[in-house]
């Protein structure tokens, strides 16, 4: 007797495990060609919201592509997907695969240089303070800070939002007080997480102010977009540097930096430098495929505060300089003279 | 995995049949007890999410239990904390970079009163409400450092059904079997259309207490979102009159509506624990 209840309560222990996960939860979907691009394309239909802005139809792809992977292997569907993607030409729309990665191409004229500070001992004093993130130095002018921000990474672990390395911006602020006037650097900023590009742009903050405007893509119709949201800057931060400021950008300032730019560009105090940044902020997803592969596209379309739409197009700078090949074989920094000359002869 | 499974059975063979053997008679059920029970063990847990990805992401997890129960003359009253965390990896991408980091905290308070006696059976049942408060935190991680965050906050009152077997009319083995079934909750996090559109979200203040902010957006939910079920099976045997083991299998599925009816979040729980107990 005490036997049969042993092996009846093992039984009912084995039975409920192995039948849960069945029972409860569907079965993978089927990894074949078809179905991956079914997947790829229902994602894209239900969730990317710039077809309208870039004027892409998105039936049309399905009408083209569909008969091609019917039964291709997977080289031909890593073939197509290309195609797609490089179509689509967003900044943030981009396919990783074992094949090979797709990534977006700018199609902007290759002015800038790639790489860092070009001959910085010609502009900027040696001595470089610095956490991991943020480093910041002065220039030959004392007068003058000189912050480089190459990224806004970090900061999107589970609730921590933001990173708190950013906050050394409060430090630096309170050591440069005096200082005539502030230059940020990010034109090798590629962007990251904009919660980390607000926190320190609040520290230029002289009033609560839009600074841009965005839709997004709400629902799995065409046409469920969510009215004009408006993003806002206001004053963070133990020290507000209201004094002369100026951003450099490059076509290479992308993404979250882009929203830095438009959050500085509405401060009367700021002044940006440079060349029109790369032209995609977008609210980026990623998503996967039964076959692991992994894709990344926008959820949103943003526009600067006055509601012109910026992906695809960029920010225009208010003083546009180009620092080319030439004048960087030199030694000249171009962006940056422009910078301190922007700087210097403000009141 | 199915070597550990293997193990902790055999364990519970061997337990069982020693539980089986010894010679303790007091009647339990005319005494009140605290017992006071740590655990671990293993759980294995399924996800699927999909808002996130179309597959199934499911691992083990080594989880820590805590319960203290108050076994009176015609109550229960039981408090309970639960935590693990563990890496989870679908049947497809498990040697590429795709993953869940996966957090699963849980509190929980029952109480039942004595509703139904069968004397032959050695078996009481009891009828209550159960308070319980989880967190299912997932950060599903794409490529090499880019990841999503996805999760489940529930805080909720339930139907809580209970019943206690004694094997024998005057011992200290019990069968316990528990049902939870959750009516009502207020849920947070709930409505995203995906990892970034969510009106919940939208105005975010990222430099206060974004779990105050986001705790003030919940929303009351009922069966049309929530679907939860939890058992649990124990056996409860002492080695004198102070110690003992305690042997549960706990079992929890919920399906929780992530946006309208597109998607759902369905989560699948099954946990093996051996807990050392303490009776007061």
């Amino acid at each position: 007797m005490k036997m049969i209840k042993n092996i009846v309560f093992l039984f009912a222990f084995l039975l409920i495990f192995y039948g849960c996960e069945k029972m409860f939860l569907e079965s993978d979907p089927q990894n074949t060609s078809a179905n991956n691009f079914e997947i790829f394309w229902k994602d894209f239909n239900r969730y990317y919201a710039q077809f309208i802005i870039r004027n892409i139809n998105w039936d049309s792809v399905y009408t083209k592509y569909r008969p091609l992977v019917s039964s291709s292997s997977e080289q031909q569907l890593y073939s197509v997907f290309s195609k797609i993607v490089s179509g689509i030409n967003d900044m943030h729309v981009d396919l990783h695969t074992p094949l090979g990665d797709v990534n977006w191409k700018s199609k902007a004229p290759d002015s800038y240089p790639s790489g860092r500070l070009i001959n910085a001992g010609k502009y900027i004093q040696f001595g470089l303070s610095q956490n991991s993130i943020i480093e910041y130095r002065t220039c030959l002018n004392s007068s003058i800070g000189y912050i480089i921000i190459p990224t806004f990474s970090g900061g999107t672990d589970g609730l921590s939002l933001t990173d708190d390395r950013y906050l050394v911006i409060d430090e630096i602020l309170s050591k440069w007080k005096d200082k005539k006037g502030i230059i940020i650097d990010l034109r090798w900023n590629h962007g990251g997480n904009s919660n980390n590009a607000e926190t320190v742009a609040s520290r230029f903050a002289d009033k609560l102010r839009v600074y841009s405007q965005y839709r997004e893509k709400t629902g799995p119709g065409k046409q469920d977009f969510s009215q004009w949201k408006n993003s806002t800057i206001e004053p963070k931060g133990t020290h507000q540097f209201l004094k002369s400021v100026v951003i450099l950008t490059s076509r290479s300032t992308a993404s979250s930096a882009e929203m830095f730019v438009m959050a500085m560009q509405v401060f009367p105090h700021v002044t940006i430098v440079g060349d029109t940044t790369g032209g995609g902020v977008g609210a980026p997803i990623y998503r996967e495929l039964p076959n692991g592969w992994t894709y990344r596209l926008s959820t949103r379309y943003y526009a600067d505060a006055q509601q012109q739409v910026m992906e695809g197009v960029g920010i225009s700078p208010d003083v546009p300089v180009l620092t080319t090949v030439a004048d960087s074989l030199k030694g000249i920094d171009r962006i940056l003279e422009k910078g301190i000359e922007v700087i210097t002869t403000s009141k | 995995m199915k070597t550990i499974l293997s193990f902790i059975l055999i364990i519970i063979v061997i337990l069982i049949n020693t539980s089986f053997s010894q010679e303790i008679t007091t009647d339990v059920r005319t005494q009140t007890h605290h017992l006071i029970t740590f655990s671990s063990g293993m759980s294995l847990h399924s996800v699927r999410d999909e808002m996130m990805s179309p597959l199934i992401y499911s691992g083990t997890q080594i989880p820590i239990a805590l319960s203290y129960r108050y076994r009176g003359l015609s109550n229960r009253h039981t408090v309970a904390l639960f935590y693990d965390q563990s890496d989870l990896k679908s049947s497809i991408t498990k040697n590429s970079s795709h993953y869940i980091k996966n957090l699963n905290m849980s509190f929980e308070y029952t109480f039942s009163t004595k509703a139904w006696a069968f004397e032959n059976l050695n078996t009481t049942c009891f009828l209550g409400a159960r308070f319980s408060c989880m967190l299912n935190l997932r950060n599903h991680y794409y490529l090499k450092d880019k990841s999503h965050m996805s999760a489940e906050q529930m805080t909720g009152l339930g139907i809580y059904f209970l019943t206690e077997t004694v094997f024998r009319k005057e011992s200290n083995y019990f069968l316990r079997v528990e049902v939870n079934i959750p009516f009502i909750s207020y849920a947070l996090l709930n409505n995203r259309y995906n990892a970034n559109v969510s009106e919940k979200f939208g105005d975010l203040d990222f430099e206060k207490s974004i779990m105050w902010q986001i705790f003030k957006k919940g929303d009351l939910v009922t069966f049309n979102k929530l679907f939860e079920i939890q058992a649990e099976i124990s056996y409860i045997f002492f080695v004198n009159a102070h110690f003992g083991f305690d042997l549960r299998y706990h079992f929890q599925y919920y399906s929780f509506e992530q946006f309208e009816s597109l998607f759902r979040a369905n989560v699948l729980s099954n946990q093996f624990l051996i807990g050392f107990t303490v009776k007061l």
